[in-house]
C-alpha cells in the first residue's frame, strides 16, 4: 500500500464518476470511467479486476449473509457478501473476465472505537469476503480494512488502479 | 469573545420553533385536548397541513390513502405522531443543507438523521418503555448539533483530526477538547432551547456518552444504538466517520444482539428511499 501521489490526477482528471450506491454492484469496460463507492464504515467494498480484458466491478455490500433474510437477498442480492459477491462473479465473467487473471482488492470492514463492539458487521462482513474469494480461488492482492475511518472506494477501468480516499488522504491498494 | 461562547451565542439565534408545534406538544401531555380546536390552529398553515396529510398517508405511517383531515390523523395516528411529523417537517431544511467542517454533502445529514430514527422507532417497538414517535424524533434530532457547529470544526479541523489521529481521541472527545464543547451537548442546548421534552433532550444531550447521563433513561440507550447502526453501515457518513466510542452496556441493557442489529439495518434501508421521497415533496413546510 503505498501514498498515491500520482493518484490525485486520476481522480482529478474529470473522467465519468459511476457511483456505487450501498447494496448495489457496477461492472465497466469503459476505459473512461471510474467507479466509486462512498461511505463504507462496516460495509465492504470489493473490487474484481482482469487486467488483461480490461474490465473491472465494485460492490458495496451491508451484511455478511443472506441467511438473515432471503426474501431482501433475493430481490437485493448485492446486499450481502454472500450473494452479492457470487453475483459479481458470475457477471464479471459473463462479460469477458477470467478467473485466472482476476485480482480482487477489499476496503471498509470498519467499526466504530472500543475494544467491545456492539455490532460485528465490519468483523463479519470482512471474514465472509476472504472465505468466499478463497474458495472462489481469487487472490486478495490488497485491501485497506478495519479501523474506524470513513472510506471512499475508486478504480481506474482503463488502469485497474484502487484508490482509497479517507481522513482527507488517497492511498493506492 | 471565546469558542465556547460565540457557538453558544449561535445556539441562542436559532429561531424558535413555530408556535404551532409547541403548542401541539402541550396538548400531548393534555388529557382535555379539543382535537377539532387542535386542528384548526394547524390548518391555518395550508404547507404544513398537506405536509402531515401526506405523511399520516404514507406507507411508512401506516394509514395508506385514508387519511384526509388534520383531526382525522389526530384521532387515528395519535397526537404524538402528528406532533412528530410537524417537528420534522419543521427542521427538515436546516438538516437538508451541506455542512462544512463535517464534510457532509447536501443530504448527508439528513439521511443520518432520517436513518437513525426509522431505526430507533424499530429499537423502540423491542422495549416497553419507549415511546415510538419519541424515539423517530429524538433519533431525528441526535446529530443537530453538527449543523451548528461544522464552521468552527472547519477552522480547527487541522488539530480535531491530528487528536483522533494521533492522541485516540474520539472526535466528540476533540471537539470538546479544541471547541470546550460537542455536537451532543449543542444539540442538547439547541433542544432546550426549543422546550422539547426532558427525555429526548437528554438522549440527544449523551447519545455519545450513555454512562454519563444522570438516572435511567431507556430512550438514551436506544439512540446510542440506533446512531451506531447507521454510523456502522455509513448512511450519510462524514469526515467524522466511525470515530466514536460505542457503549456495550447499552445493548445489554436493551437485550439487543448482532443477529437484531443486521436485522433493523435491513429494515431501514428498504423504507429510507421512500421515506426521503416523501419529506422530499413536503419542502412547503414551515420554515
Amino acid at each position: 500500500m503505498t501514498v498515491a501521489t500520482e493518484s490525485k490526477s486520476v481522480l482529478q482528471l474529470g473522467r465519468p464518476m459511476v457511483t456505487v450506491d450501498i447494496s448495489d454492484m457496477k461492472i465497466s469496460s469503459n476505459q473512461n470511467e471510474i467507479l466509486a463507492t462512498y461511505s463504507l464504515g462496516s460495509c465492504v467494498g470489493v473490487v474484481l479486476y482482469d487486467p488483461v480484458a480490461r474490465i473491472g466491478g465494485m460492490i458495496h455490500c451491508m451484511l455478511p449473509l443472506s441467511k438473515i433474510d432471503p426474501e431482501k437477498a433475493a430481490l437485493r442480492p448485492q446486499m450481502f457478501v454472500d450473494t452479492g459477491v457470487t453475483a459479481l462473479l458470475q457477471e464479471i465473467y459473463a462479460q469477458g473476465a477470467k478467473k485466472k487473471d482476476l485480482v480482487a482488492k477489499v476496503a471498509g470492514a470498519g467499526s466504530p472505537l472500543g475494544q467491545e463492539m456492539i455490532f460485528k458487521i465490519g468483523q463479519r462482513n470482512y471474514t465472509v469476503v476472504r472465505k468466499l474469494l478463497w474458495k472462489n480461488n481469487i487472490l486478495i492482492q490488497a485491501e485497506d480494512v478495519g479501523g474506524s475511518a470513513a472510506r471512499t472506494l475508486f478504480l481506474d477501468i482503463a488502469t485497474g488502479r484502487t484508490i482509497v480516499k479517507s481522513g482527507g488522504q488517497e492511498v493506492e491498494l | 469573545m471565546n469558542l465556547r461562547r460565540e457557538i453558544l451565542a449561535k445556539v441562542s439565534a436559532v429561531p424558535p420553533l413555530p408556535e404551532v408545534i409547541v403548542k401541539l406538544r402541550e396538548c400531548c401531555n393534555d388529557p382535555d385536548i379539543d382535537y377539532s380546536e387542535m386542528a384548526h390552529v394547524i390548518e391555518l398553515d395550508a404547507g404544513l397541513t398537506a405536509s402531515i396529510l401526506r405523511l399520516a398517508n404514507s406507507a411508512y405511517f401506516g394509514c395508506r390513502g385514508t387519511v384526509s383531515s388534520v383531526q382525522f390523523a389526530m384521532t387515528r395516528l395519535g397526537l404524538r405522531r402528528v406532533h412528530q411529523m410537524a417537528l420534522s417537517v419543521c427542521v427538515a431544511p436546516m438538516m437538508q443543507s451541506p455542512v462544512s467542517g463535517y464534510a457532509l454533502g447536501a443530504e448527508s445529514l439528513w439521511q443520518h438523521s432520517l436513518a437513525t430514527a426509522m431505526a430507533a422507532e424499530i429499537l423502540a417497538k423491542k422495549t416497553k418503555n419507549v415511546e415510538a414517535s419519541e424515539a423517530f424524533t429524538a433519533g431525528m434530532l441526535h446529530d443537530l448539533g453538527k449543523s451548528v457547529l461544522g464552521m468552527f470544526v472547519e477552522n480547527e479541523m487541522v488539530e480535531i483530526r491530528r487528536l483522533v489521529r494521533d492522541e485516540a481521541h474520539s472526535f466528540d472527545e476533540a471537539e470538546r477538547a479544541v471547541l470546550g464543547t460537542d455536537h451532543a451537548a449543542v444539540a442538547g442546548m439547541l433542544l432546550r432551547h426549543w422546550q422539547l421534552p426532558h427525555n429526548i433532550v437528554e438522549a440527544v444531550r449523551w447519545h455519545h456518552k450513555p454512562a454519563s447521563a444522570e438516572g435511567e433513561n431507556p430512550l438514551l440507550d436506544v439512540i446510542h444504538l440506533a446512531d451506531i447502526l447507521c454510523m456502522d453501515i455509513g448512511w450519510g457518513q462524514g469526515d467524522d466517520g466511525l470515530e466514536y466510542r460505542q457503549d456495550r452496556t447499552a445493548a445489554t441493557r436493551m437485550k439487543i444482539d448482532n443477529a437484531t442489529g443486521e436485522l433493523i439495518v435491513c429494515s431501514v434501508l428498504q423504507g429510507l428511499e421512500e421515506m426521503k421521497e416523501l419529506f422530499e415533496m413536503t419542502g412547503q413546510g414551515v420554515h
